[in-house]
């Protein structure tokens, strides 16, 4: 289950998105969610399988959870065009890509396609109170236990985003968090005690017999 | 000594120990090396004229190569682990392995004295080796072994009051890691004295702990387990319920490193190994944590780290365990065959500093 944080649905309705838009980019995330549950699950035993295959796996994954999701939404339309998934609702298309070098740092290029995406992108108008978004893309970070981070962002060129909103982050609450300056530290806690070294019974019976 | 008692075995060792090849052995001594292989093999015995030269050459004393009832004999059927096998050449394998054939020497003898804690260490074999298996490994041995949540105090201790020996020598300048090996039923851990790092000699030691625990069919040229046991060390300093509020998110810059470092002084480890458990726990993408890696070469980060958390920890179990038999390092020394500065060196006294009279005084503890 995706639930953005109250400053993360404010921050959303800023950037254009209504709830229905939202709604649309949570669903997605939900099932990004799941299927990176689904490959951690089923790469488990084979850990060291390279993350390249492990990210296609999840890409594949994820785009077939998401069709089978809207299939029944007249409204939403799916794309899978080149392989690729393009989920159009209203004017507005939502894509979604691993971020490889993380959340910050996105990099969408090397194909047809992922230059649309960011061109599609920079297309946002902002006239008055009207914001049109042309293309929202989602990224993702995960591990190999399942998904890291999500967000939904507008790019401002293949490197770069214009905005980026975090719908999920496993570490949310502790990230920054301040360390409690008044923990114990290992180095002051008690030490564990070593046994009582007796001598063996046959010593001392000798020392006896003496 | 009657020709019967030599041990051939004990020929190997002392060899081992001294990081010599036979044909290095056979040269000092003066017979030829397929003489070594025949003495080594117990096919021939040397004559009491070149035991003396063996013994000379070694450095032993004569009783070194006694074979009796009461006396163990070296076990070369299993070997120790090495982590690093590529920098690490058999010589220096060979010669930690004779080392630690001697503390064992020394356990023996203690042993029939004291009753020193039986090994009470879980068997926990690996089966998949994925993460999730041995991070469970990890938190199953800190459960059977009543470990308090949070950082472990003294690992090395915590080693010991379980029954694992732990002993530091002196690596002498040799690029060796921490090793462990079982000895029958009993385990034992050698730590290196010459690297004053802290965090390193801690996590050295939960490392060990891990191949002790997970790895009754010991490879010890299995890289594989070698990455086992590295995780398990890090499950088992940082277990992942309770560090997460502790993981580094972003690759510190100049400015954060102190935060990073009052974190690791939490645990006990170094800001290195944080931010690999970060990176394995996936707080820290790939990427970041190329970049951490490079600012804390960058801003020098190495020298406030493993080392300024204070002195390594130091064994105390056979230090005390040699007090408690009223035994001083020559005795030792003499029923072990052994020389009196390695006898205080595996059980924990610096010869050097010991004031006569004073040979067993419990020097480690915390004040």
């Amino acid at each position: 289950m995706i639930s953005p944080s109250a400053a993360a649905l404010s921050s959303l309705r800023t950037h254009g998105l209504d709830d229905d838009l939202i709604g649309v980019a949570t669903t997605m995330a939900e099932e990004i969610h799941a299927a990176a549950d689904d490959v951690a699950s089923d790469t488990r035993s084979a850990a060291y399988d390279d993350s390249t295959s492990r990210g296609q796996l999840l890409y594949r994954r994820a785009r077939n959870r998401i069709v089978a999701r809207f299939e029944q939404d007249l409204a939403i339309s799916c794309d899978t065009t080149d392989n690729a998934l393009h989920i159009h609702y209203r004017q507005t298309a939502f894509s979604f890509y691993s971020a490889r070098e993380g959340l910050e740092r996105p990099s969408v290029y090397g194909s047809r396609t992922k230059r649309r995406v960011v061109d599609e992108s920079q297309m946002t108008l902002d006239v008055g109170d009207e914001i049109e978004l042309r293309r929202l893309v989602l990224m993702h970070e995960a591990a190999d236990d399942g998904l890291v981070r999500l967000g939904v962002g507008v790019l401002a060129s293949s490197t770069e985003w214009s905005w980026n909103i975090r719908l999920y982050d496993r570490y949310a609450s502790d990230e920054g968090a301040e360390v409690d300056d008044q923990r114990v530290a290992y180095d002051q806690l008690p030490e564990p005690e070593l046994p009582e070294l007796a001598p063996r019974q046959r010593e001392r019976s000798d020392h006896a017999a003496k | 000594m009657t020709p019967g008692a030599f041990d051939a075995r004990r020929l190997t060792l002392a060899r081992w120990a001294n990081e010599l090849t036979k044909k290095e052995l056979a040269d000092r001594v003066g017979v030829s090396a397929a003489s070594i292989t025949q003495y080594e093999a117990g096919n021939t015995l040397p004559s009491p004229a070149i035991r003396s030269g063996l013994a000379l050459a070694c450095g032993v004393p004569l009783a070194y190569f006694e074979r009796s009832p009461g006396r163990r004999r070296p076990d070369f059927s299993s070997r120790s682990f090495f982590r690093s096998l590529r920098s690490t050449s058999q010589r220096e394998r060979d010669r930690a392995d004779a080392l630690a054939e001697h503390v064992v020497d020394l356990v023996d003898i203690l042993d029939a004295r004291i009753q020193l804690p039986e090994a009470d260490l879980p068997s926990l074999p690996v089966h998949r080796g994925d993460r999730a298996e041995i991070e469970q490994i990890a938190e199953v041995t800190r459960r059977e072994w009543n470990v308090p949540d949070g950082p472990i105090a003294n690992v090395t201790r915590l080693l010991e009051s379980r029954g694992v020996i732990v002993a530091r020598l002196r690596s002498e300048g040799r690029k060796l890691d921490a090793f462990s090996r079982w000895f029958g039923d009993r385990p034992v851990v050698i730590l290196w004295s010459d690297k004053s790092d802290k965090a390193r000699s801690r996590f050295d030691a939960a490392h060990e702990l891990g191949h002790l625990v997970m790895h009754s069919d010991a490879d010890p040229l299995s890289l594989e387990q070698e990455r086992q046991a590295h995780m398990f060390a890090s499950a088992f300093l940082m277990p992942s319920a309770l560090v997460a509020s502790d993981l580094i998110h972003r690759p510190p810059t100049l400015r954060n490193w102190d935060d990073v470092l009052r974190r690791r002084a939490y645990w006990g480890v170094s800001a290195k190994a944080l931010l690999y458990r970060s990176r394995e726990m996936g707080a820290l993408p790939e990427v970041a944590f190329r970049r951490a890696m490079q600012n804390y070469n960058r801003h020098d980060i190495r020298s406030r780290d493993g080392v300024a958390l204070g002195a390594p920890e130091l064994p105390l179990l056979l230090s005390r365990a040699a007090h408690a038999a009223a035994l001083d390092c020559d005795a030792l020394a003499a029923a072990a065959a052994l020389s009196p500065a390695f006898v205080a060196e595996a059980i924990g006294r610096d010869v050097s500093q010991t004031a006569p009279g004073d040979l067993y005084a419990i020097g480690h503890r915390k004040t």
